[in-house]
């Protein structure tokens, strides 16, 4: 479309809408290149990541509700004037379990978690939780530990580690894609930007002139805008290129500006774009007041258009590379305020994709020990997920990643199916000694030897030979063996996993009911 | 006291030893690798040391203190000296309140007519709208159409200090009450004004104030102000040791001295709200709260007066860093903020004291302080629009049956800052955030078309074609004081438009393309042949693409 008509349209248009802001205007019309080569990173990986956050604070209890738990509601004044809390009748039971169930708005995560493509890792928190939004969410997006200051980001500070010669070498594709005017926390490097935010590339670049050293601070701000100048025309050429050549979806998208983004992140995708990372920011969870209206809104708005983002994966088949995350700065407080909740503690999050293992990783939230703020306490550090995606689904060494992105060792969680099974052996297996699992077939508990892997707390997972979870259990430091109950499992094969930080064995097992 | 010994008694010990010394700067969000520190402190400038009043400097003060000061109004601050431009800054005016009179003031008709969806529902829905959009560009307009003055300057510093979002308060009458309240106190006493906005209509409604209260069923109380109100308001969450400022217990005790507030009846009607509030004390929490280490049966006021008197040294540092790098720089010089905040406190919280302190100081005037900070969207625009002399700014116009014009408002909105949008209650992010690859290409855009004339509108009711953002490129050329030199003009308009000089290379860049085959000795603005208009045209599109356009 041309400028001017364009324009014109606008002007009759009043103002615009705040949820268009943001919305990536790209439009393809140019030829389409069926077999345009991947223009990829210097990387052995093409998977792609998605980070869905969710600022202000999810409530996790009301998105996954301990249903039969008497303390839930009665700290959600249910039956008072209090009441935030979500009726039983209304919830939609998990299909495995016997305690949790979503919240009434999430039709699209049943789905999902039925077809085993939904992994949830309750109660992620980190220790000392902060109840301020930007600390909480500096917090989140710098892997900082609560009492330390970090203005670099975590993936920001992996990228860096691996591309040290970023940004005197650009790659031709960015590195990291933010959905937004604005770069967040987590792909701000410690010198410069490791990723890009746009929302609207149609623009007409201009070309630095000449100008003066960085004598002053003037000089050295006027540095960084040239450089900006440098990086836009560089990397915007690549995603207009990319989505020039997957112009369409695949799949129906709600109308809403996270549909409009997940699309656009789709066919960049699709068209070939080989940045690893996309982040996507949904504002709108700090509920104090009017939760349940509120809350019901947003978790719809929220899992339907993730439901589309993996049905047109799925349609392009490229749903086998690509996993998407929410985060969220915090959880919310047990007890209810009058008609919301306060700022909390620890909380789940949802991993998507063909590629995760399908289940609940961890307890249910323990509500009758709380802290003394009177929030969750959480169960697993939100590093430790952070390190099963840049381990588990990206391939990291867990040096590299403790090097890095993280501040440490936090060892991984079995988020992810990696699709290739190493048998238990221990000479290929050097930090860790698995041994055969006895007896088997088993009829009702199994028995695994185990030596090393100390220093990590292991996870064990159990899969049908279709991939879809069955068992899942966290191994303590030091364990010299590990069991599965195999009480209520049809008979057949499974294969278990079990990982130790860097480190994963897995075998086969029969179970004879 | 007058000012002048005021200033030589901070003074003293504000000096710094060594000279430009590069410091890293981990502290800082998006920092550059390392920045100079300037050696100058807050002792008022000098032109025996630090050289003349000329025109780089009056411009600098002019940018930083206003929004987009045009060539006249700064070669008038060269001629006027530093005390008479800064005493003329501190003068407040009223704003024309022509494009808002019909409702700015009255009370809002809160409650929806009956039946829904009904002709009445809808005249109502869609007024409520239209008057928001109506608010937005009455405040840009008002800016642009400032007098020489720091008023809506400081009162945007403000709207970005004490956030509060249109679309959660939903009224444009409270939010222009609000709006009258930060321009009233943008200069005055910031104890008083942090007592006026905690009971502020809009910010009660924005921040749950309203929702924050004991009745006869139990304790409704909710902390989100109480927590905005120390960490982002007054004192921040810990001090420059690190040490945390307050705890989670006394955002709780301090949020129940907060309570029994609420919005106040109209006596219009009872489907209307009332501007201002009303405290209920039997939605009080009269009960004895411990608040920052003091102990009673505390009232909001009560909680204002602990926090000024408990963190007296926290509260001023913060205020004053924040004022640093609004006014100064984004990475904070915290030997002069520390200086800056004992004026703070000498005044008894007075603002005023601290501005003229500061925008007269040395320190400010340092050479590597000028130019070195990014436009925010709203300076960048409006500068180009004030400073460039543009007419036809169609969002300044009286509402036309046919059209709304927001194409101001809608460009604002996509570069991500709209006045009365803030993205969230921490306001917008700022210095370098506003330079990024998403936002720069559309920045140069905007400023390009308008050097072209690009930006054109079919509008239904003239059966035409027009131009909007209307640039007279003779008329700007002949605000400056040797138009009929082409390398003079060149020279002053790029001093003029650029945060800091050309490069010599720029300088013949520039030069080229406003004489653009054209010679020396043939250019006058008065012959046609000459084309002078679109040689100024193309200097213009051609100057908005350097760094230093961005810079201010």
């Amino acid at each position: 479309m041309k400028r001017r008509p364009f324009l014109k349209r606008m002007a009759g248009a009043g103002i615009l809408l705040p949820a268009m802001l943001g919305v990536p205007s790209l439009r393809a019309h140019a030829r389409q290149i069926p077999g345009s080569p991947f223009n990829r990173l210097a990387t052995e990986s093409d998977r792609v990541f998605v980070i869905i956050r969710l600022f202000g604070g999810n409530d996790g209890l009301n998105t996954l509700v301990p249903f039969d738990n008497d303390l839930y509601y009665q700290a959600r004044g249910s039956g008072t004037r209090f009441d935030v809390s979500i009726p039983k009748e209304q919830t939609l039971r998990i299909p495995d379990s016997d305690t949790l169930s979503f919240h009434p708005s999430l039709g699209a995560f049943r789905q999902l978690y039925g077809e085993g493509k939904l992994s949830i890792v309750q109660n992620v928190g980190y220790p000392g939780q902060s109840l301020s939004h930007f600390r909480s969410t500096d917090i989140w997006l710098s892997g900082s530990d609560a009492g330390e200051f970090t203005r670099s980001g975590w993936y920001a500070r992996h990228l860096e580690r691996k591309y040290s010669d970023y940004p005197a070498i650009l790659p031709t594709d960015p590195f990291a894609i933010e959905m937004d005017s604005y770069l967040g926390t987590a792909l701000a490097g410690t010198t410069c930007d490791m990723g890009i935010a746009f929302s609207d590339p149609s623009f007409v670049p201009g070309s630095p002139a000449g100008g003066t050293g960085p004598e002053t601070n003037a000089g050295i701000e006027e540095d960084y805008v040239r450089e900006t100048i440098r990086q836009s025309n560089t990397f915007l050429t690549a995603v207009t290129r990319a989505q020039s050549s997957q112009p369409r979806n695949l799949a129906a998208y709600p109308d809403t500006l996270l549909g409009s983004n997940l699309s656009a992140v789709a066919r960049m995708i699709a068209g070939g774009l080989s940045t690893q990372l996309y982040i996507v920011n949904v504002d709108g969870f700090d509920t104090h007041e009017q939760q349940l209206p509120r809350q019901a809104g947003l978790l719809d708005y929220l899992s339907t258009a993730m439901l589309a983002f993996q049905r047109d994966l799925e349609a392009m088949e490229i749903d086998g590379r690509v996993c998407a995350m929410t985060i969220s700065e915090m959880g919310r407080r047990v007890e209810s305020n009058g008609t919301g909740t306060d700022h909390g503690a620890a909380a789940p999050l949802f991993v998507m994709g063909s590629a995760v293992n399908g289940g609940i990783i961890g307890h249910d939230p323990d509500l009758g020990n709380l802290d003394d703020n009177g929030n969750l306490i959480m169960e697993f550090d939100f590093r430790r997920v952070y390190a099963s995606v840049l381990g588990g689904w990206f391939g990291e060494k867990d040096d590299d990643i403790a090097a890095g992105a993280l501040p440490g060792r936090f060892g991984q969680l079995p988020i992810f199916r990696t699709g290739r099974f190493i048998a238990p052996d221990p000479d290929t297996n050097a930090g860790i000694h698995i041994g055969e699992i006895r007896p088997n077939p088993v009829t009702t508990i199994g028995v695994i030897p185990i030596r090393g892997g100390n220093g990590y707390d292991g996870v064990m997972t159990l899969h049908t030979i279709d991939g879809r979870q069955v068992r899942s259990r966290t191994i303590p430091s030091g364990a010299s063996a590990v069991t599965i109950d195999v009480a209520g499992l049809p008979s057949g094969t499974y294969i278990y996993t079990i990982i130790f930080g860097p480190e994963r064995a897995s075998g086969r097992m029969i179970v004879q009911g | 006291m007058n000012r002048r010994e005021f200033f030589a008694r901070v003074a003293p010990g504000l000096r710094h030893a060594d000279p430009k010394k590069m410091v890293p700067a981990d502290q800082v969000p998006v920092a550059p690798p390392s920045f100079f520190r300037s050696s100058l402190g807050l002792e008022p400038y000098s032109p025996d040391s630090d050289g003349a009043w000329d025109y780089a400097k009056a411009a600098h003060l002019l940018r930083r203190a206003m929004i987009g000061p045009t060539e006249r109004e700064i070669r008038d601050a060269v001629a006027a000296g530093p005390d008479a431009t800064i005493e003329m800054l501190m003068i407040p005016f009223d704003p024309d309140f022509r494009l808002i009179a019909d409702w700015a003031g009255t009370d809002p008709r809160t409650g929806a007519p009956e039946p829904a969806e009904s002709p009445e529902f809808w005249e109502w829905f869609n007024g409520k709208l239209e008057r928001r959009e109506r608010l937005g560009r009455w405040w840009l307009r008002t800016m642009v159409k400032s007098p020489v003055s720091i008023q809506e300057r400081m009162t945007f510093f403000w709207h970005c200090h004490f956030v509060s979002e249109l679309r959660a308060v939903e009224w444009p009458e409270f939010m222009y009450h609000q709006n009258q309240l930060l321009r009233r106190n943008a200069l005055g006493n910031f104890r008083q004004f942090v007592r006026e906005i905690t009971i502020d209509e809009s910010m009660l409604i924005y921040l749950n104030g309203v929702d924050n209260f004991v009745d006869w069923s139990g304790s409704h109380i909710n902390e989100n102000y109480a927590r905005e109100l120390m960490e982002l308001f007054t004192m921040g969450p810990a001090d420059w040791n690190g040490a945390p400022n307050y705890t989670q217990r006394d955002v709780a005790e301090g949020a129940r001295a907060f309570s029994g507030w609420g919005k106040s009846a109209s006596p219009v009607s009872v489907h209307h709200n009332g501007l201002g509030s009303a405290f209920d004390a039997g939605r009080w929490d009269s009960g004895v709260k411990k608040f920052l280490g003091r102990t009673g049966p505390f009232g909001a006021m009560d909680a204002i007066d602990i926090i000024f008197s408990e963190r007296a040294d926290q509260v001023a540092k913060f205020i004053c860093e924040k004022i640093y790098r609004a006014f100064v720089h984004h990475i904070p010089d915290r030997e002069i903020v520390a200086g800056m905040a004992a004026t703070f406190r000498e005044h008894d919280w007075e603002i005023q004291p601290v501005m003229e302190q500061l925008l007269r100081s040395r320190h400010f005037y340092d050479p590597t302080n000028i130019g070195a900070m990014e436009r925010s969207v709203v300076d960048y625009h409006l500068s180009i629009i004030r400073a460039m002399g543009l007419t036809r700014v169609m969002d300044f116009q009286p509402n036309e049956p046919e059209h709304r014009f927001n194409d101001l408002l809608n460009r604002l909105l996509k570069m991500g800052q709209m006045p009365f949008h803030p993205p969230n209650v921490k306001g917008w992010a700022e210095g370098r955030a506003w330079v990024s690859v998403s936002t720069l290409p559309g920045r140069q855009k905007f400023a390009i078309d308008v050097a072209r004339g690009d930006i054109t509108v079919w509008m239904d009711n003239q059966r035409g074609t027009w131009t909007l953002y209307e640039l007279d490129p003779i008329a700007l050329a002949r605000t400056f004081p040797r138009p009929d030199d082409i390398r003079q003009l060149c020279d002053d308009m790029a001093h003029h438009f650029l945060g800091n000089p050309p490069s010599p290379r720029e300088s013949e860049m520039l030069y080229r393309t406003m004489l653009s085959g054209g010679t020396e000795y043939e250019w006058s603005l008065d012959d046609p042949d000459q084309r002078a208009g679109i040689r100024i045209r193309a200097f213009l599109a051609a100057l908005v693409q350097l760094p230093k356009f961005q810079l201010y």
